[in-house]
């Protein structure tokens, strides 16, 4: 029984070993006239308002691109799968499309956990991770192959700290989500704001914050800073803020800014709260206009936040030109390429990558006036 | 289709192993233990740790991970054995609750709830095994070597004590047998294996946060080994594939994920309450009569 074991062991181990080899570029599988691509956006969960949304958006503007002629005269598809906002889910995700789908670039993730949970394994892998969405500065040193067309939280923690310090704050409440997100625009506050800071944090699956406020409530801050990673948790914060009298002023990460339900909702509490969020925002143009009015049209609602919308576009956009003038098969040519790129007109104007892959935008200030947001002169 | 029956034969795989495990402190000593599940993370966090900040790989990672629950393990069963029944299952079950806060809490270690990434695959001797079927048959044979020693445990003196010890403690005592030793040696040892099982979902998922602790697993190692037979080590391989066959059925009529999760639930309850009515001893006991 024994021997007849190990032989069978010594047997299987021989196979394993054989059967394995290095796996420095796994080779792609493009049919001849498509080039396949993988997405990572979270389709389900909290975080599926900015999932669906970023999907909808390049969807669309794939559709246009392979009605105009494809690329090179090739269709380009993309793989989508669920990343649920988080790097447990965005790993899984991006262990299928690399090792499976065989793709050499993954549009994603959004939320800035699913970028960073997916970085490593890209990263070993040597495939492109381009995402639109995610703004955590620690996807700034994620990998080589990682670019991003949002900007990094750095300047959103810079902007909104330089806000605190100007207006006189000397204390500031923090109710902050333990996401990578969130955790990075915290901590880019915590840099730029010269006052005492009293963090309050809470999991993604808490949903009850009323201890949290009660405390902030007795150390009595000059303001607080709501820091949730998705719109449902900020509305459920205004519901029980609003519960339990809040009265000092509210700044926010760039989260309330979209056209959700909470603001038209606490609209005149917020108002009257002041409340200040960081955005990133494109200057005007027709393109983005004009995209939008096609968005509404064939899904019948405004895409939710226009800023993930247009940094979107320019991602979508600046993957095309790659793909144009570069084999889509070799993802080293397609990461120096994007390094060097310094003139795409995009909606965002003139954009060009940095040595990290990071692009040239940044956060400015805006506050709300009861129904949308105005721009702060800072 | 390939790749998803291949997944699920590998998490099959490890699961076996964790039940087996399981099987030895909870099926042939008796020890009604909650916090097992703590063992199978420990193992998981052993290994992501040792990888990430220490460059160590899969191999070197599963002796280790087993030494530290096998430690861990011990000093948990000196605090808890004393107490049996009840009293041990509130004991445990509040283990497992402080295992989870300070994987959530302790930043510095475990990274919270962000999670630990960029955890390698396996790699044996410079080669990254990234197949899945390749991973399938290494995980085949290292769980293989761990139900063969477990095999041997639970057929050795050792094994015999512990079934009795589960039968009649006091009789084991008054034959001059040590019991709290032995219960304490069987904890060690079960739980050792399930930081084995840890550390290879560890290096097969390359991504580690708290909810590895989740708490309602356990429920589920239970029910597999209620099914397969308590202490018959037959039982808790047989019972751990049919629990994972059954649980797959719902995906099979297309339903929707919010509804596979519920109607996954309602298979398992009513194996687990036919089980107990008709087969109180496993639906395997005709097997444990040919390997006993």
């Amino acid at each position: 029984m024994t021997k007849k074991f190990i032989a069978y062991g010594l047997g299987l181990c021989t196979l394993i070993l054989t059967g394995c080899q290095n796996v420095a570029n796994p080779s792609g599988n493009n049919a001849e006239d498509t080039i396949t691509i993988g997405g990572i956006v979270p389709l389900t969960g909290d975080g599926a308002v900015y999932g669906v949304m970023t999907q909808n958006v390049a969807n669309l503007r794939v559709e246009e691109i392979n009605e105009s002629g494809g690329i090179n005269g090739k269709k380009l598809e993309i793989i989508w799968e669920d990343g649920k906002c988080t790097p447990k889910d965005a790993s899984l995700a991006a262990q299928k499309l690399v090792n499976i789908d065989k793709v050499n670039i993954i549009f994603g993730g959004t939320c800035s956990g699913e970028t960073l949970g997916a970085a490593p394994i890209t990263e070993k892998a040597n495939v492109i991770l381009f995402s639109s969405v995610s703004t955590s500065p620690e996807v700034t040193n994620a990998g080589d192959f990682v670019f991003r067309t949002a900007p990094s939280d750095s300047s959103q923690g810079k902007v909104l700290g330089n806000y605190a310090n100007k207006s006189g704050f000397n204390t500031v409440a923090l109710l902050s989500e333990q996401t990578d997100y969130a955790v990075g625009v915290a901590g880019a506050f915590k840099d730029n704001f010269d006052g005492e800071i009293i963090e309050e944090t809470y999991l993604s699956t808490e949903s009850d914050f009323k201890t949290r406020i009660t405390k902030i409530k007795a150390s009595d801050p000059d303001a607080l800073f709501l820091n949730p990673q998705t719109p449902p948790k900020f509305e459920i914060m205004l519901k029980q803020l609003q519960e339990q009298g809040w009265d000092k002023p509210i700044i926010s990460n760039e989260i309330s800014t979209g056209n959700i339900d909470a603001r038209t909702k606490y609209a005149d509490f917020l108002k009257e709260r002041g409340l200040v969020a960081a955005n990133f925002v494109a200057p005007d143009n027709s393109e983005l206009t004009q995209f939008v009015e096609r968005y509404e049209a064939k899904f019948g609602n405004k895409p939710e936040y226009i800023n993930y919308t247009a940094s979107t576009l320019d991602g979508v956009g600046i993957l095309k030109r790659v793909l144009e003038n570069t084999d889509s098969e070799n993802t080293e040519a397609i990461r120096d390429t994007l390094y060097a790129l310094q003139d795409y007109e995009g909606v965002f104007g003139t954009l060009a990558f940095d040595q990290n892959g990071d692009v040239n935008i940044t956060h400015s200030l805006f506050r709300f006036n009861g129904e949308d947001f105005e721009r702060l002169e800072e | 289709m390939l790749e998803y029956l291949l997944s699920l034969l590998i998490l099959t795989t490890i699961w076996t192993l964790l039940t087996q495990s399981y099987n030895l402190s909870f099926g042939l000593t008796g020890l009604f233990n909650l916090g097992h599940i703590i063992f199978y993370g420990i193992g998981a966090y052993t290994a992501a740790i040792l990888n990430t900040d220490y460059g160590l790989q899969i191999l070197p990672n599963l002796i280790i991970a087993a030494v530290v629950c096998g430690i861990v393990a011990a000093i948990f069963g000196l605090l808890t054995l004393r107490l049996s029944g009840h009293y041990l299952a509130i004991a445990t079950l509040g283990a497992a609750m402080i295992a989870i806060v300070v994987a959530t809490n302790w930043m510095d270690l475990t990274n919270g709830p962000l999670g630990i990434r960029g955890i390698d695959g396996p790699i044996l001797f410079d080669l990254q095994i990234t197949e899945s079927w390749q991973i399938l048959l290494l995980f085949l044979v290292i769980a293989g070597l761990c139900q063969w020693t477990l095999y041997k445990i639970f057929h050795s003196p050792f094994g015999r004590l512990q079934r009795a010890i589960q039968d009649d403690e006091i009789a084991a005592r008054a034959v001059g047998k040590n019991t709290f030793l032995s219960k304490t040696w069987s904890l060690v040892l079960s739980s050792a294996f399930a930081g084995i099982a840890g550390a290879m979902y560890t290096h097969y998922r390359l991504f580690l946060d708290p909810t590895i602790f989740a708490l309602p697993e356990i429920i589920f190692l239970i029910l597999m080994i209620i099914v397969g037979g308590r202490g018959n080590f037959w039982g808790a391989i047989l019972g751990t594939i049919l629990v994972v066959i059954i649980g797959e059925i719902p995906r099979f009529f297309g339903f929707p994920d919010s509804i596979i999760g519920a109607s996954r639930n309602i298979l398992f309850a009513a194996l687990l309450i036919t089980t107990m009515f008709y087969r109180p001893k496993g639906l395997f006991t005709l097997f444990a009569k040919k390997a006993t």
